[in-house]
């Protein structure tokens, strides 16, 4: 009967077209990720992260920061609960972002709604919300296209590093140590536009600095962190005292948007 | 470190990277945390990262180091100012590793 084969084909075709929309929307990352990944594959091999196992964790992990600091990690000899730590630290930002995404990803099934989830890094959260927030359904093929293009660009880009790394004698000349210090900046300071988050993190720097120098090591930077998230806390509360906080960007991805009807 | 100790790591980051992305769109969905909870958390981002770089640029060996042969103190000025700029993490990265190349560069 060929209506079967009608029915089948409109299907078929928009499965492919949210699959070309997502790699259009991660194209523009992937291009960005691949000099990025190289960076990350030439200090993963500097630290004596052998080329296989960086490619590894592009595939496995895919957090750039946090892969960035592992890497750092490792070439310092810290123990594994220890680079563990310092991974869910880093990306304790996500918390919010998988928040703010969880209304629209909604309609898909909870294993590949956990798997979507999992390779959402900053780029891919912000082009995404966008998306979703321009009124674009929840499809899996969209999403996945999206984050898979993107990702395809940070193993690219890992396994040049990987393999050039042992060509490169030095990383200082190419400037390769200030990329981890360079992407901090970049993720922190959109942040800064709110007065609030900008005292927040002026105030981390400062605890930050003098627990570093009063020799509390590592645990100085969770400790500075969670103290001056809890005077943002402190200021916002007196800021805000008669109506609840509101405010936009980072700190309100945790609530629903209000246009959510899906 | 040898193969299984590199697996290990591995391991710890997947679980550091997809705990804060995976759960709150998983157990966590549906059930909003306290308004406190919430709010505290929307100061942890820039919390973490101002903490995390502070030390990187302002120290040098454990040092406070705020004079002209502080490398990466010179190199967060541009990175700063093309990051509030632009917002754009390649076109900071570009600007601050070229920063520090130059200034070695200069300084060589």
């Amino acid at each position: 009967m060929p209506s079967r084969s009608r029915i089948h084909s409109p299907l078929h075709l928009s499965a492919r077209a949210e699959i070309l929309t997502g790699m259009r929307m991660g194209l523009p990352i992937l291009i960005g990720y691949v000099p990025l990944g190289i960076a990350y594959g030439v200090l993963a091999v500097k630290n004596g992260v052998p080329a296989m196992w960086a490619v590894a964790m592009s595939v496995l992990v895919f957090a750039g920061a946090g892969q960035f600091i592992a890497a750092g990690m490792i070439g310092a000899g810290a123990s594994i609960p220890a680079i563990f730590l310092g991974n869910l630290m880093v990306n304790l930002r996500h918390v919010l972002m998988s928040a703010a995404l969880t209304p629209y990803a909604q309609p898909l099934p909870p294993a590949a709604r956990a798997l979507y989830a999992a390779g959402v890094t900053d780029e891919l959260f912000a082009v995404q919300m966008a998306d979703f927030r321009a009124g674009a359904p929840c499809s899996s093929w969209r999403l996945f296209a999206c984050n898979l293009t993107a990702q395809s660009g940070w193993v690219a880009g890992t396994a040049l590093g990987g393999i050039s790394g042992s060509l490169v004698a030095d990383v200082k000349p190419y400037g390769l140590d200030f990329a981890l210090p360079a992407m901090f900046l970049a993720l922190l300071l959109p942040l800064c536009g709110d007065r609030l988050q900008l005292a927040t993190a002026l105030s981390a720097a400062l605890f930050s600095l003098l627990f570093t120098m009063a020799g509390a090591g590592r645990g100085s930077i969770i400790l500075a962190a969670a103290a001056a998230a809890t005077v943002g806390l402190f200021l916002s509360r007196r800021k805000n005292a008669p109506r609840p906080p509101s405010g936009r960007g980072g700190h309100t991805a945790a609530s629903p948007p209000e246009e959510d009807s899906a | 470190m040898t193969h299984l100790e590199l697996a290990l790591c591995t391991g710890g980051m997947i679980l550091g990277t997809f705990l804060p992305r995976v759960l709150p769109m998983t157990i966590l969905a549906g059930r909003p945390l306290p308004e406190a909870a919430r709010v505290w958390l929307g100061f942890v981002p820039a919390a973490v990262l101002a903490a995390l770089v502070a030390p990187e640029i302002f120290l040098v060996d454990g040092r406070l180091a705020l004079n002209t042969d502080n490398i990466f103190l010179l190199a967060a000025l541009p990175s700063i100012l093309v990051a509030w700029k632009t917002g754009s993490l390649f076109a900071t990265l570009a600007a601050g590793m070229g920063a520090a190349a130059l200034l070695r560069w200069g300084a060589a």
